[in-house]
């Protein structure tokens, strides 16, 4: 109860959020009063638990199933760079509706960006990142698994430090983390330990999604493509797959921290798996928490509910439906570099 | 899907506690790089070694599993991700007995066999 009160103060003494809570307030209070007169006209029995339900239920096209609206208030302090608007859109199947524009921070508000890359090959596990390569693994990016790279891809040709020092090829400037980070990566930059810093893009990226406030399931989903899968609770950007072979077709490592995330300078801060960093909107009946939205709205939880166990009812885009939350997507887990297998909802446009 | 990066608000939030010549370059330097597309910065190739193989030669929506090297199991269905067709996880992550196992390749890696199949032979070797 007093986290509750707290948490709504703190809302509402953010700037960020005041005009649209206030927006939202008067709006929602409207639809409740009338929406509980006319309920209260034709109905006795039930009829105040029914109000929410019928609210957040009225655009949607499938009525066989309650499902909520994206949740602003979900968001971490400091998620958000500004405040949350409600612009109409167009859905991909050409219909009309109501969207929300966040504007991320592009920087995790709830934790600290993590170490990369180590220094030297005598680096221990618990001063370094993480990397996971594609063959269902995540590594500790320690100085054994630097000097371990050849035998791990049978190729002599890795060689990530000076054997003489045992210093770590790490691209330390901007203009090396540039040049790392893209496709034919220069020859004095491969055998490198891929890392940027959050300096490089003063502090993160911002970027603006636009998501339908009351997603809607498609006839058939659509497939994930190059672009951000979605965005999390804590303000960072929840990317598609990492290519890891070409990465490691350039001998570097594109390291990433302990959150699965990495940055780069043009997508910024972003998270290429579900390590639990963002993993902050708990749910009082033990399924896994919320960790980020779709762009198609749904919610997306993590891999495991709060006895550790995961869903087998998923379908193909590793979403399922439930009576509490609906529709919603659980993450993979981060050695399966993905979030989401496809959207199954309608994409605004 | 309207999407953007904003350095303009990137650069007015610091700004206050900046010098206007490390800003100016900074956001010199910001904007040629943002000039270079994502899809350029973006390497090629697949994402996810195991669950691409898993799908060869198989089309969307086909069942599909691997087994990785540590015994784990990964069955699902093939979607294309980035580009990608990839086997996507859709049923929890299970560890293999040695009986099922060496119903496969004992170098593991990616198989096409079907879980319903791997069960029955493992049994049918663990009866004999």
């Amino acid at each position: 109860m007093f986290n509750t009160i707290g948490h709504s103060i703190s809302l509402l003494v953010c700037p960020m959020f005041r005009t649209f809570i206030f927006s939202l307030f008067i709006r929602r209070t409207i639809l409740l009063l009338l929406t509980g007169l006319y309920l209260a006209g034709c109905s006795s029995d039930g009829a105040n638990s029914e109000i929410e339900e019928q609210v957040i239920d009225s655009s949607s096209e499938d009525n066989t199933t309650i499902q909520p609206e994206v949740d602003p208030f979900a968001f971490a302090s400091g998620a958000l760079l500004d405040s949350v608007v409600e612009v109409s859109c167009t859905l991909n199947d050409g219909s009309e509706t109501s969207c929300y524009e966040f504007v991320i921070v592009g920087a995790p508000s709830t934790h600290e960006v993590g170490s990369f890359c180590p220094v030297d090959i005598f680096a221990s596990a618990d001063e370094v990142g993480i990397w996971f390569d594609g063959d269902g693994e995540v590594y500790d990016i320690d100085g054994q698994f630097i000097q371990n790279l050849p035998t791990l891809y049978n190729d002599s040709n890795w060689q990530l430090y000076d054997p003489d020092t045992g210093l770590v090829n790490v691209t330390d400037t901007l203009e090396k983390c540039d040049g790392a980070a893209r496709p034919n990566v220069a020859a004095e930059l491969q055998n490198h330990c891929v890392e940027c810093s959050l300096d490089y893009v003063d502090g993160g990226i911002s970027q603006t999604y636009t998501i339908p406030i009351q997603p809607v399931l498609a006839e058939s989903p659509t497939s994930i493509g190059r672009d951000d899968v979605g965005l999390s609770l804590n303000g960072v950007a929840i990317a598609p797959p990492a290519p890891v072979d070409a990465i490691l077709g350039a001998y570097t490592i594109a390291a990433f921290d302990d959150c699965a995330g990495h940055i780069n300078p043009v997508a910024g801060y972003h998270y290429h798996g579900s390590a639990g960093c963002s993993e902050i909107e708990a749910e009082s009946d033990g399924h896994a928490a919320k960790m980020g939205y779709a762009l198609d709205g749904f919610g997306i939880y993590g891999m495991l509910d709060q006895q550790g166990n995961e869903s087998s009812d998923l379908d193909q885009c590793r979403g399922h439906t439930d009576d509490v939350r609906g529709y919603h997507y659980h993450a993979a887990s981060v050695e399966e570099n993905m979030f989401i297998g496809c959207y199954s909802g309608k994409l605004a446009n | 899907m309207k999407k953007f990066i904003s350095s303009t608000n990137l650069s007015s939030r610091n700004s206050s506690n900046r010098s206007c010549s490390k800003s100016c370059s900074k956001l010199s330097l910001l904007v040629a790089l943002l000039l270079v597309s994502a899809a350029a910065v973006c390497h090629d190739g697949h994402h996810n070694k195991l669950a691409w193989q898993a799908c060869d030669e198989k089309k969307q929506q086909a069942s599909c599993s691997y087994i990785l090297k540590t015994n784990r199991l990964h069955q699902g269905f093939c979607r294309e991700v980035a580009e990608d067709l990839m086997c996507v996880r859709t049923q929890p992550i299970r560890t293999l007995s040695d009986n099922e196992l060496s119903v496969f390749n004992p170098t593991k890696g990616v198989t096409s066999i079907e879980p319903s199949k791997l069960k029955n032979e493992a049994d049918t070797k663990a009866n004999n």
